[in-house]
């Protein structure tokens, strides 16, 4: 019997291997009955994915159907990152320029790229 | 799991941080985090995820109910600030949402404080930790060069959360001092741990025939402020001098870490530099304990000497009996004292440091005595249950009425994390 693929726990991320149920039809990953949605007919990431809002004006109308808690909110997508500084309560606290100062090349750059620059390599202690 | 709507949580811990990864603030988090959830007896756990990672669990830490939530991240936005922010308005919304029986948080950063000290004006019987690692105004501007605007929008931020904190947690004395000037809030100081070796593996360790050729290790991320290159440059030295493998072992195969094995090839070290990334604990260890000695090149910046820090591959390399070989800077003093434990170098000056590692290279007896009474410093200072202890001090000093105290302190003691 095949297991689980879905990586699980969050101390120490390891494999879920629990016996597999089903094959996800959308990331193809086998998927055991606690990370299986059976009313999707698809894990629950690829089923959580759907509730990505569409775009910005989804999210400030503040629609919440799922379970009473807003899922949207879990699920940023791309172009929410590039207009939620419109819609956010902290929108004001920032200005243009100051989100224009993080667009710069960094310091120290010397790649072109600078493709994997991320905020957790500024926080390492 | 993702099924079900998040959970009402009495206790949460907030770090902006890609969690779990194979580094230092990974081992942080997850003490701090289990001690604070162990004590409550649930809690939420709020970090940064990634495509790669679940983005909401839940799991029973002993005897804590805990959720993970993960505030995803977009892989092609590099914007810093915009993540943060995104950060942040996903944690205002989880607290206005399932935040109305939240007792106590502890936060590591100005993303996750400022919403929540704008929550705490709403329920002001809500108890904050501020455990502050680093501050963003000082170290984002050596990654990117920041108007004076920018840098004073983002002191304001860290500002309002260190008025706004019930208390603060340093794990440095320097950085203690500092924000005692900036704030009236406590500030209290509260070292990094370890977990030392067992006497069975210091015997092994002492038993071992040396290993050929006699390796150094660093271990760490490979930012700037971390000096890699003097080490480097120092490796240049020591290959002409006598055999020797450097074990370089980095968090991740980031852009900075792609700079130093461009600075390998340059200076012809690919033979002595043997590197590798994101070892697991168990991985790491036995290389640290192989290694006749540990470096921390640590250069004199202003992250290092204004801001504090407090480096935990000095504390582990102790705790694994291994002699340091260190930048003389204040935030060293408060772990280590030299020659009991280890040397001592200015930094950047790539000669001193070559000379200090020739010296315990070719004096190993010397290097193991360093490395024992290390151990024996870290056994008696630094040892994390000590020092989650201490933490569990400061959450029953802010609340004191939690149900928790009914915990015997044996039952307390069994639930401290691994």
């Amino acid at each position: 019997m095949s297991q689980c693929e879905v990586t699980y726990g969050f101390f120490t991320m390891s494999a879920c291997q629990e016996p597999a149920v089903a094959t996800c039809p959308e990331c193809h990953k086998e998927i055991c009955a606690l990370h299986w949605s059976e009313a999707q007919g698809r894990c629950l990431a690829c089923a959580a994915n759907e509730l990505t809002p569409e775009n910005a004006s989804a999210l400030s109308q503040g629609a919440d159907n799922y379970n009473g808690f807003g899922m949207k909110q879990l699920y940023y997508s791309h172009d929410w990152y590039q207009n939620h500084r419109k819609h956010g309560s902290y929108s004001g606290m920032f200005s243009d320029a100051d989100y224009a100062a993080f667009d710069q090349p960094l310091t120290e750059d010397s790649d072109a790229d600078g493709d994997d620059y991320q905020y957790r390599d500024i926080y390492d202690s | 799991m993702i099924s079900s709507p998040l959970p009402q949580f009495t206790s949460l811990y907030a770090a902006f941080d890609r969690f779990p990864l194979p580094k230092g603030a990974t081992t942080h988090i997850r003490q701090m985090a289990a001690t604070l959830f162990n004590y409550c007896g649930d809690g939420l756990l709020y970090v940064a995820g990634d495509h790669d990672m679940p983005t909401l669990e839940q799991e029973q830490l002993r005897d804590a109910s805990v959720t993970l939530l993960r505030s995803p991240v977009v892989s092609d936005s590099n914007n810093v600030l915009a993540k943060a922010m995104a950060y942040s308005e996903q944690l205002a919304s989880v607290l206005q949402q399932r935040g109305q029986g939240l007792h106590i948080a502890h936060f590591r950063d100005p993303w996750a404080g400022v919403p929540l000290v704008d929550f705490k004006q709403q329920h002001p019987e809500l108890a904050l930790v501020y455990e502050v690692n680093a501050l963003p105004s000082i170290e984002l501007p050596m990654h990117i060069a920041l108007p004076p605007t920018t840098i004073a929008a983002i002191k304001q931020w860290e500002q309002r959360c260190l008025d706004g904190a019930d208390v603060i947690i340093t794990p440095s004395k320097l950085t203690q001092a500092k924000l005692r000037l900036l704030t009236n809030t406590p500030v209290h100081y509260l070292p990094n741990g370890a977990d030392v070796i067992t006497d069975q593996q210091l015997e092994a360790k002492q038993a071992a025939v040396n290993a050929e050729p006699p390796r150094l290790i660093y271990f760490g991320g490979a930012q700037r402020w971390q000096g890699l290159n003097h080490l480097l440059h120092a490796m240049v030295i020591i290959n002409q001098q006598l055999p020797v493998q450097l074990d370089l072992c980095l968090s991740l195969d980031n852009r900075q870490a792609r700079q130093v094995k461009q600075h390998i090839r340059q200076l012809n070290l690919e033979h002595v530099v043997k590197v590798y990334f994101g070892l697991s604990q168990a991985e790491l260890r036995p290389k640290i304990m192989q290694a006749t000695a540990s470096i921390a090149p640590l250069i004199a910046c202003q992250r290092n000497m204004q801001q504090g820090c407090c480096p935990l591959k000095i504390i582990e390399s102790m705790a694994c009996a291994t002699a340091v070989i260190a930048a003389d800077l204040p935030v060293v003093h408060e772990l280590l004292q030299a020659p009991q434990h280890g040397l001592l170098v200015p930094p950047s000056r790539p000669s001193e440091l070559a000379r200090a590692c020739i010296r315990l290279l070719t004096q190993p007896e010397l290097a193991q005595q360093m490395g024992r009474n290390g151990l024996a410093h870290i056994k008696q200072h630094f040892q994390w249950p000590a020092i989650n202890q201490q933490l569990r001090h400061h959450y029953q000093h802010l609340l004191p009425q939690h149900s928790s105290l009914k915990r015997t302190h044996n039952e307390c003691l069994a639930s401290e994390p691994i």
